[in-house]
C-alpha cells in the first residue's frame, strides 16, 4: 500500500497522506468528481456573493483561480465569513477544509463540500475601480457628434425631406 | 442584385430601417447606463455612455446617409434589413462588454452578444462573479430583447412610416400574427412579455428573498433569472449559472417560466382569449412533451447512477432539469460542465444534443428545428407509410392540428423539410470543426448542438481560451439558427450584389 501511495506521489497525484486532506483546486474537483467523491479535501479559495440559508446550515460559494464551488456549512462556522466578492469587492480568502459530494445525498444530488474547517488566508477589501479619462472623453466626443447628427435629421424631417 | 439607381434605393432602404433599430439599441442602452447610476459603479457608466454615444451615432448617420422607401418594401429588403439590423446590432452592443475589461477580446465581446441576442446562453465572459450590476443588466436584456424580436417592435416605436413590416417580422425568423396588423402583434408579442416578466419577477424575488439573498440582490437576480428564463436564453449573474442558488425551489420556480417561454406567442395569445383547449390540441404541445418525455427516458437510462443522483430528488433536480431546460432550449444549468462532460456518458449527451436540436415552439424565444417542423415531418412519414400499406387507389390523407386543421401538402411537407436539412447541414459542419480541433466527438455533438438550437447548455468546450475559429463559427452558428437561415442567406446575396455593384461603377464618370 505505501508503494502505492509512493507511486501516486511521485505521478504528482493528490493523495491523502497521513490523514491530511486533499488539497486540489476547484476546476479539478469539477472534472473528476468521482476520484474525490468521500474525500476530505481542502480549497483556498475566495468567498463570493452571498449567504444562502438551507436547512441545518448556510451555503456560501468560493471561487479560485479555476472555477467556483457551493460549500455547506453549520451556520455558526459560516459567521465567520465576513466578506463576500462581488464588483465592489474581493472577498475573504479562506482555506476551507471538509468532505466534498460527486452527488451529496442531502442536497439532492449537488456536487458539494460540506466544509468544517475554515483558515482566513486573506481579509476582503474593497476593489479600486478607477474611471479612464480617455473614456470620458471617448463617450463626450461621440455624444456631441450624435447630437450634431441628431440635429440635421431633426432639420431634414422638419423640412420634410 | 443591387446594380445602378434601382439596386441604390434598395441599399438605400435596407440601410435606412437598420439605421432605425440601431437607434432604438442607443435608446435601451440607457437602461444599463442608469442601473450604473443608481448603483454608482462609474467605470460601467462610462462605458455604457461611451455605448449608447455610439449607437446612437452609428443609427443616426445610417439614417442620415439614407432614404426611406417610398413604397414597400420587397421580401429580400425586409430580410436583408432584419439580418442586417442583427449584425449592426452585434458590434455596436459588444462595445461596452469590451470596455468592461471582462472580455479578452472583441471578438469574445461579440460572441456574448450575439449568444444573448440569439437567446442562446454559451458565454466567454471572464470573471462573472465580480462583474457589475450594469453589465449583467445589459447581459440579460440582450437576452430579453432578441427573444421577443427587436425589429418590428423598434421601427413601431421609432420609425415614422414601416413599410413592409411583415417582411421585417419575419426575417427575425416570426410568422405568428396575433392582430392584423403586425405592428399590433409586435407590440402583443411584448404585453404578452411584459405581464409575464412582472410576474415572473415577483415569484423569483419572493424565492431569493426566503433562501437568503438580501432584498437588493433579490430584485435583481429575480429580474435577471426570470429574463433568462423567458427569454430561453440561459444567462445567469454567476459563474456557476442556476447551482449558485442550491436551492429547489429557486430551480423549481423556474420550470414554468422556461416552459411558457418555449410556448408559441400564438398558443399564449388564444389561452389569454379563452382558448385553452388550444394549448392540448396544438401539434407542437405534442410534440414537446412527446420529445421531451422520450429523450429524458435516454437520459435516465444511460447516466451512472451511482454517485451521481442520489435518489428521485437528484433525478429530478440534475436529469429532468437539464432536459427541460435542453428541450425549451433555455440552457439553464444545474450540473457544472466539467462534471457533466465526465460522468454523463455518451449516450445521455446524445438524448439532451437530440433534445436540444428538436428545441420548442416556432414563434417563440425558444430555437431548434421547431415542434411544428418535427410533427410536420413525422407525420408525413406517416402519411407515406400508409399510402406504402394501403391499396394503391386509396387516398391518405394526413392533419396537423395548429390552431386550426391543416391539410398536410407537399409545400408544407417540403418547406419544413428544407429548413430541417438546413439545420442538420449546420450543425454536421460544427461538429466536423470542432472536432478537428480536436475535442472529443461526443462533446462536439453537445457543445454544436447547444449552439444550433441556441440552447446554452454546455460540457466545457466553449471558454475563453478556444480558437478564434471555433468562436467565429459558433457566432455564425447562432445568429444562422435564430433567424433560421434565410433572411441571413438574403443579407450574404445582398452584400456581395452591393460589392459587384460598386467594383463595377469605380471608376465611372
Amino acid at each position: 500500500m505505501k508503494r502505492v501511495l509512493f507511486a501516486l506521489f511521485l505521478l504528482g497525484l493528490p493523495v491523502p497522506i497521513l490523514g491530511q486532506p486533499v488539497s486540489v483546486n476547484v476546476a479539478s474537483l469539477l472534472a473528476d468528481p468521482a476520484r474525490y467523491d468521500g474525500q476530505e479535501v481542502s480549497i483556498e479559495a475566495e468567498a463570493i456573493g452571498d449567504r444562502l440559508h438551507a436547512k441545518h446550515g448556510t451555503w456560501v460559494n468560493f471561487l479560485d483561480t479555476t472555477a467556483a464551488i457551493g460549500c455547506f456549512f453549520p451556520t455558526s462556522l459560516a459567521k465567520d465569513i465576513r466578506l463576500l466578492g462581488g464588483y465592489e469587492l474581493k472577498g475573504d480568502a479562506f482555506r476551507v477544509t471538509g468532505v466534498f459530494h460527486a452527488g451529496c445525498p442531502k442536497h439532492g444530488g449537488e456536487l458539494d463540500i460540506h466544509a468544517d474547517r475554515l483558515e482566513l488566508l486573506q481579509k476582503g477589501r474593497p476593489t479600486p475601480h478607477p474611471i479612464s479619462q480617455a473614456k470620458v472623453a471617448l463617450a463626450a466626443g461621440l455624444s456631441l457628434a450624435s447630437a450634431l447628427l441628431g440635429f440635421k435629421i431633426s432639420r431634414r424631417r422638419t423640412k420634410g425631406v | 442584385m443591387a446594380n445602378g439607381p434601382v439596386g441604390q434605393a434598395k441599399s438605400s432602404a435596407v440601410v435606412y430601417y437598420a439605421g432605425w433599430v440601431t437607434l432604438w439599441l442607443g435608446l435601451i442602452m440607457t437602461i444599463p447606463l442608469l442601473t450604473a447610476l443608481t448603483f454608482q459603479e462609474w467605470p460601467d457608466f462610462v462605458n455604457f455612455w461611451a455605448g449608447t454615444a455610439l449607437a446612437l451615432f452609428v443609427g443616426l448617420a445610417m439614417i442620415l446617409l439614407t432614404r426611406p422607401a417610398q413604397r414597400e418594401l420587397s421580401w429580400m429588403e425586409g430580410f436583408a434589413a432584419s439580418a442586417l439590423s442583427w449584425v449592426v446590432c452585434m458590434f455596436l452592443a459588444a462595445f461596452p462588454y469590451y470596455l468592461s475589461g471582462h472580455f479578452g477580446s472583441y471578438l469574445d465581446a461579440c460572441f456574448d452578444v450575439m449568444s444573448g441576442f440569439t437567446t442562446t446562453g454559451l458565454v466567454l465572459i471572464q470573471d462573472l462573479d465580480h462583474a457589475s450590476n450594469a453589465l449583467n443588466m445589459w447581459r440579460h436584456l440582450l437576452t430579453f430583447l432578441g427573444g421577443q424580436g427587436m425589429v418590428v417592435l423598434a421601427l413601431t416605436l421609432l420609425a415614422r412610416s414601416n413599410p413592409g413590416a411583415f417582411k421585417l417580422y419575419a426575417g427575425e425568423a416570426k410568422d405568428q400574427r396575433l392582430l392584423p396588423s403586425v405592428g399590433g402583434t409586435a407590440l402583443a408579442i411584448w404585453e404578452i412579455s411584459l405581464v409575464y416578466l412582472l410576474l415572473g419577477t415577483l415569484a423569483m424575488f419572493l424565492v431569493g428573498l426566503w433562501i437568503g439573498l438580501r432584498p437588493v440582490p433579490a430584485l435583481l437576480h429575480g429580474v435577471w433569472i426570470f429574463m433568462s428564463a423567458w427569454s430561453t436564453g440561459g444567462f445567469a449573474p454567476n459563474s456557476q449559472n442556476i447551482v449558485y442558488y442550491h436551492s429547489l425551489l429557486y430551480e423549481a420556480v423556474t420550470i414554468p417560466i422556461m416552459i411558457a417561454g418555449s410556448m408559441n406567442f400564438g398558443l399564449h395569445y388564444a389561452a389569454w382569449t379563452g382558448n385553452r383547449k388550444e394549448i392540448f390540441k396544438n401539434i407542437e404541445t405534442v410534440v414537446f412533451v412527446t420529445v421531451l418525455v422520450l429523450t429524458f427516458l435516454i437520459g435516465i437510462a444511460a447516466i451512472p447512477l451511482e454517485g451521481g443522483l442520489a435518489g428521485p430528488l437528484g433525478v429530478f433536480r440534475r436529469v429532468a432539469y437539464t432536459f427541460i431546460s435542453a428541450q425549451t432550449t433555455t440552457g439553464l444549468q444545474p450540473v457544472y460542465a466539467p462534471a457533466m462532460a465526465k460522468t454523463w456518458g455518451d449516450t445521455a449527451l446524445f438524448g439532451a444534443s437530440l433534445a436540444m436540436l428538436f428545441g420548442a415552439s416556432a414563434s417563440s424565444t425558444a430555437g431548434g428545428f421547431k415542434g411544428i417542423r418535427v410533427g410536420t415531418l413525422f407525420k408525413a412519414l406517416s402519411q407515406e407509410l400508409k399510402r406504402l400499406l394501403r391499396p394503391e387507389r386509396a387516398v391518405v390523407i394526413e392533419k396537423i392540428h395548429f390552431y386550426r386543421d391543416v391539410v398536410l401538402d407537399d409545400a408544407i411537407v417540403r418547406s419544413s423539410a428544407l429548413i430541417v436539412l438546413l439545420y442538420i447541414l449546420t450543425f454536421l459542419g460544427g461538429v466536423i470543426l470542432t472536432t478537428a480541433l480536436g475535442n472529443p466527438i461526443s462533446l462536439s455533438i453537445f457543445e454544436v448542438a447547444s449552439a444550433t438550437g441556441n440552447t446554452g447548455l454546455s460540457v466545457g468546450i466553449t471558454q475563453a481560451s478556444e480558437p478564434w475559429i471555433l468562436k467565429v463559427a459558433f457566432i455564425l452558428i447562432f445568429f444562422v439558427a435564430r433567424m433560421e437561415f434565410l433572411s441571413v442567406l438574403v443579407l450574404v446575396g445582398y452584400l456581395l450584389g452591393a460589392l459587384k455593384s460598386s467594383i463595377f461603377s469605380f471608376g465611372r464618370p
